[in-house]
């Protein structure tokens, strides 16, 4: 499916898996019967979680995480048909390098990326680019900020300004690529992007729904609102959250509310094969393509403004 | 004798004028990355190479039409297209003057973890200004202190790729600080390789004390030598061994039956990537103005150039600017190519193949004997490579140049069990 389409099931899951050891590598096994679980059984997408930076805690406790960004194109390069949804860390992120990296899993992979942008930082991330002692509202305006930057960033190149004319050798039509001249409260960035934005001129967000968030996630404008059970999603694309510990039956009831009300459902897992085949089982009694909605989740009007 | 190195450069793949087939396949695809990639794993090569751009290109103070925007992210590109081609190096072009210390560590060392060891840094510095107004620091050193950040940058980097063991890693220095546990257990490599192109006295030093690979731009048997002699002195004099440091200078090639073919298919192959905007572009910085007003397949115009400070830089963001000291000559060079009878267009295609060196164009036995005669000679330790015309040129070179370089002895016929990317440049990282 394309990443704009309503996903019907999507998986959570942590960092890439390691295997043990002094060295640190890929669980490839894990992870390549991992997708084809996911494979099998119809999943649309992965959301790829994960702290920012610090592989381990102040405690001590380890937790050792490929960076996001990069754990989406391992796993791009290994299924040729799953959506991958890194979660991004907004405040850390450089507009111009992060925007540019996105766009290009997207190129790269014909349309099989979104994001989850991430607004709030972690204390340990803080220290991990010394901005411990920052002030919280500050940091979240500027983290705010960065995503305005890249969502502008992506908007910068109009369609059809690729060109592909060999005779004259005119290969960009540069009316149709536009600075950005982005001038925020925290930084200004010039602009254009220097690759073309992804296609539609922005990737579909998924973030969680504006009043679980109290309110303030209206500032991530998310496509598809990931929503707790019974609570209502503003936008009307949502992915309703299959609670960790919910019983046989209480799963049942999530994903069959989650069906008549147009939703998709988010399952949470771990890296682990069987435990991800048993999660998915609670959706064999449902005909999978009861959930298909097939509708664009994208609004006409943001079509027609990318192309004014 | 130490074996041959070669590494790819991807740097015109999505440009039509350099494609040689009829399937361009679009300014964005992935796919003659992989085509290029395999390609260069079916030759043994070390590495696939990808450069990165932080500014479009401008003419005039415009984006520049004939230029491509195909310039993908080399992180995400190199992570995906590692899950595809095996064993091969890639190198990923990165700058040190807008990086963050912690994001740089973390991204490699999950290059590293996602590539099994293959992946290397391709350490630039900032070219102005300019570029810097689309970071969020706004970021631009001046000229001396360019190599100072990229060192201190690496030294940052590396104490977070070695800190593991510690619950905390600190480093301060003048413009970074950090203090965090690491983002990763170590990682196949370490810490990857350090690829390095500045041909300045301060990039040569860096290279010295950094760099296990130098991209150098001296193909020539005298600047070769020259600049490898002195890559390796610095490496002495840094503590490390001379063979921890590879000199490989990029190398254009074209491949033929004779040499006199491959000198024609070459000309051909310049004449297909300067289009008629291309040029026209090329006339505007000859003479320093806009000369939009001039069709490229009429004469030259009879203006007067102007100097570089009337007319403010014609062209900006690219790699390696062409400083114009005095326009004048330039334009009577024009004139004199012209001859009164030529179109601004064959004029400039004209100029391009004469600025061509032929050194790597030639039959399978001139390019594989140039190469070892420069590598005994000591001016080189192999070459990165770009193809007169992607992909078909590649196909040759691995075709018919590899077998007589591995008859030769000088080169590996397969990758063998080596454990990472290291181990196939055989160097050694930098003590710390």
């Amino acid at each position: 499916m394309s990443a704009v389409e309503r996903p019907r099931v999507v998986v959570q899951l942590g960092p890439i898996p390691l295997v043990g050891g002094d060295i640190a590598r890929v669980d490839r096994a894990t992870v390549e019967q991992v997708l084809a679980v996911l494979e099998d059984r119809g999943v649309d997408a992965i959301i790829l979680d994960g702290a920012y930076g610090p592989g381990r805690s102040e405690s001590g406790q380890q937790q050792a995480a490929v960076h996001p960004l990069i754990g989406a194109s391992l796993l791009l390069g290994l299924t040729q048909r799953l959506t991958v949804v890194p979660v991004v860390h907004a405040l850390f992120a450089e507009p111009i390098l992060v925007a540019r990296r996105l766009a290009t899993l997207d190129h790269i992979t014909h349309g099989r990326v979104a994001w989850a942008p991430q607004i709030e930082p972690e204390e340990r991330s803080l220290g991990a680019v010394g901005r411990v002692d920052a002030d919280r509202a500050a940091l979240r305006r500027e983290a705010v900020e960065v995503i305005s930057a890249i969502r502008g960033l992506w908007a910068t190149w109009r369609p059809g300004a690729l060109l592909d004319d060999r005779t004259s050798g005119r290969y960009i039509d540069r009316d149709l690529v536009r600075p950005l001249d982005f001038r925020g409260e925290f930084f200004t960035i010039a602009g254009p992007l220097v690759t073309p934005g992804p296609r539609g001129g922005r990737l579909v967000t998924y973030g969680p729904v504006a009043a679980a968030d109290h309110g303030r996630s209206d500032e991530l404008e998310p496509d598809i609102e990931i929503a707790e059970p019974g609570e209502v999603a503003t936008h009307g694309a949502a992915l309703v959250r299959l609670p960790a510990d919910a019983t046989g039956e209480e799963r049942a009831s999530v994903i069959r509310d989650a069906q008549r009300s147009g939703h998709g459902v988010l399952v949470h897992s771990i890296w682990d094969p069987r435990s991800i085949a048993a999660l998915l089982d609670a959706f064999a009694d449902l005909d999978p393509r009861a959930l298909a909605h097939g509708a664009s989740v994208r609004q006409p009007e943001d079509d027609k403004e990318a192309r004014a | 004798m130490s074996t041959l190195h070669f590494g790819i450069n991807t740097a015109l793949i999505g440009n039509y004028g350099s494609w040689g087939r009829a399937d361009h396949t679009g300014q964005l695809d992935v796919a003659p990355y992989l085509e290029l990639a395999r390609t260069a794993h079916r030759g043994r090569f070390d590495f696939v190479f990808v450069s990165a751009r932080e500014r479009i290109v401008e003419h005039l103070g415009r984006i520049s039409e004939a230029e491509t925007a195909g310039r993908p992210d080399p992180f995400t590109l190199l992570g995906l297209l590692a899950q595809q081609v095996p064993d091969i190096g890639l190198v990923v072009t990165s700058n040190s003057t807008y990086a963050d210390a912690y994001d740089q560590a973390w991204l490699f060392s999950s290059l590293d973890v996602v590539t099994d060891g293959r992946i290397a840094w391709n350490v630039v510095t900032s070219a102005d200004a300019w570029v810097g107004e689309n970071f969020r620091s706004g970021a631009y050193l001046p000229y001396e202190q360019r190599y100072a950040r990229a060192a201190e940058l690496l030294e940052a980097t590396a104490a977070l790729w070695a800190g593991w063991d510690s619950d905390h890693v600190t480093f301060t220095g003048p413009t970074i600080q950090v203090s965090a546990a690491a983002p990763l257990p170590r990682t196949p490599q370490g810490r990857p390789p350090v690829v390095q192109a500045g041909d300045s006295p301060e990039g040569r030093a860096l290279a010295g004390r950094y760099a296990e690979v130098v991209f150098s731009p001296h193909a020539d048997l005298e600047g070769g030598r020259a600049h490898r002699d002195e890559v390796r002195r610095a490496a002495v004099a840094a503590g490390r061994s001379a063979d921890d440091v590879l000199l490989l200078p990029g190398a254009r090639f074209v491949v033929a039956d004779t040499d006199a073919e491959a000198r024609e298919k070459s000309n051909e192959a310049v004449r297909r990537s300067v289009s008629p905007l291309a040029a026209l572009y090329d006339a505007e910085e000859a003479w320093g103005r806009d000369l939009s007003a001039y069709s490229p397949h009429g004469p030259l115009p009879d203006l007067n150039p102007l100097s570089e400070q009337e007319s403010g830089p014609v062209i900006q963001g690219r790699n390696h600017r062409r400083l114009v000291k005095d326009r004048s000559a330039v334009v009577e060079q024009w004139r004199a190519v012209a001859h009164g009878k030529l179109s601004i267009h064959e004029t400039a295609v004209r100029l391009r193949i004469a600025r061509n060196p032929h050194r790597l164009v030639g039959s399978p036995r001139t390019i594989a004997d140039f190469i070892l005669k420069h590598h005994e000679a000591g001016a080189s330790d192999g070459y990165i490579l770009y193809p007169g015309l992607f992909p078909g040129d590649l196909d040759e070179f691995v075709d018919r140049v590899v077998p007589l370089l591995q008859e030769a002895g000088r080169y590996r016929s397969d990758y063998g069990d080596h454990a990472n990317f290291r181990d196939l440049l055989g160097t050694q990282a930098p003590p710390r």
